[in-house]
């Protein structure tokens, strides 16, 4: 424990010092995973796939704003569904415009949990979600969880029934639209998992908030118990047939995930090196705040002990 | 010359303004009517754009019988029942935007309450410097 304790300390540390250049590279990386797994998901659009593409909309990510990323994650997948289907694509556009002009005017930081819900379904992961954002947000996340659980099984749903969709005339647009968005509307999974993911979330939030000890660990735990339930429950009154030893597994790898977040992001304060400018009337102040370290970690010191020659002497001639 | 502590307080400052404060300070230069007013609108106008989208979206999925029964069906009362559902839904999303974003303002002048503290304290010490 100690040693982790001190790997954690060493890592914001250094975070702090190398902030300016981590930021970036993380931003990088984000874009560039999204981008690669929507085009794994769904990439009908060749140009979309050209991986110089891929690379500049993820330098172009790591130095524009956040919300930059799920404008070109947004992007891309609409320029995929789009080549696969007109219909598709417009259906796709209005659940994206209903979420960002409805919703995101008020909470704009949320938008990360749309983008990432989707790749954590990609990554089979999906049931952290709930978990990390009832631990880190506020009851209001619901909705962006399930914004994005709307968004991976719209996308899922369309790619599903791409064959049966090709199968349509070439005048049956009205067809074919009518098709997704029945297929949408009685998605039942989907609205399982929304129902799960929003008790989850629910559960976790207000049992963080209790004062007893270890509430983070019983919340994680008690929220992973009551997600599996409804899903279960969901799967018994609508036969939605999802894999029960797969939601179990899901379930602990991300109460075990949620707690590396906890120990590594969550409870850390990732205070960084500031660099701020001003003026008054008589300079321009360049001023570089760097953040006191009250927890310094335990630096390694080697005690060499040398016994002094004369002993030694001494001891050959014993 | 160069105060210590005048700079340190305006270093607090700017990072206040750069970081979690940009907002409140941007939230801060409006009157509280002014800055709900124009939120509200801007939500009226956004609620607009989401209605017709799922309006679009409604009457293009079944436009066969539309079109087929667009004839036949009272269009006036079609239309009545349009304009009281866009009615009801801007208005509730209105009224949700009003709580939010009054939730909001009080919050930004909290927090601002520290700053403008500041504020005085940093002209309070060029009063001083002045003076000498």
């Amino acid at each position: 424990m100690t040693n982790l304790l001190v790997v954690r300390e060493q890592l914001r540390n250094f975070y702090s010092k190398y902030e300016l250049y981590i930021t970036p590279i993380l931003k990088f990386l984000l874009a560039f995973v999204s981008i690669l797994m929507i085009n794994n998901a769904i990439g009908y659009m060749s140009q979309l796939k050209n991986i110089a593409v891929v690379l500049i909309l993820s330098l172009m990510c790591s130095f524009l704003p956040m919300n930059f990323i799920i404008l070109a994650a947004a992007v891309v997948t609409l320029g995929h569904i789009y080549t696969f289907s007109l219909e598709c694509a417009i259906i796709v556009l209005a659940v994206f415009l209903l979420l960002f002009i409805l919703y995101f005017r008020f909470s704009p930081r949320d938008t990360l949990a749309v983008l990432l819900t989707p790749l954590c379904f990609m990554l089979k992961i999906p049931y952290i979600m709930p978990i990390a954002m009832g631990l880190v947000g506020t009851p209001v996340s619901i909705v962006s969880v399930s914004c994005g659980v709307i968004v991976y099984y719209t996308i899922h749903y369309m790619t599903e029934s791409a064959s049966v969709l090709s199968t349509f005339e070439e005048d049956g647009a009205l067809q074919k639209f009518r098709y997704v968005i029945d297929g949408m509307l009685e998605n039942k999974v989907m609205f399982a998992a929304i129902a799960a993911f929003a008790i989850t979330l629910l559960v976790v939030y207000f049992i963080r908030r209790l004062r007893i000890d270890y509430s983070w660990t019983v919340a994680m735990i008690t929220g992973a118990l009551a997600n599996i339930l409804i899903l279960l429950v969901g799967d018994l009154i609508y036969n939605t047939n999802i894999s029960i030893v797969g939601v179990i597994a899901g379930n602990v790898v991300s109460v075990l995930l949620a707690k590396v977040l906890e120990f590594f992001v969550f409870n850390v304060d990732y205070s960084r090196t500031e660099l701020v400018q001003f003026e008054d009337d008589e300079y321009y102040y360049y001023v570089k705040a760097v953040p006191k370290n009250t927890v310094a970690a335990p630096q390694k010191r080697v005690k060499t002990i040398r016994v002094p020659e004369k002993a030694v002497r001494q001891q050959k001639r014993d | 010359m160069l105060n210590e502590e005048r700079i340190k307080l305006m270093t607090k400052m700017a990072s206040y303004e750069a970081n979690e404060g940009k907002k409140n300070v941007s939230i801060g230069s409006y009157f509280r009517g002014d800055y709900i007013g124009l939120q509200v609108i801007r939500s009226i106008i956004s609620g607009t754009i989401g209605f017709f989208i799922v309006f679009a979206m409604f009457i293009f999925y079944d436009l066969e019988t539309f079109m087929q029964d667009i004839y036949k069906m009272d269009l006036l009362q079609f239309g009545k029942n349009v304009i009281i559902a866009y009615l009801v839904f801007v208005i509730v999303y209105a009224f949700i935007s009003y709580g939010v974003y009054m939730y909001r303002y009080a919050r930004a002048k909290k927090s601002l309450k520290t700053y403008y503290n500041n504020l005085k304290k940093l002209s309070y010490l060029y009063d001083k410097e002045y003076k000498k």
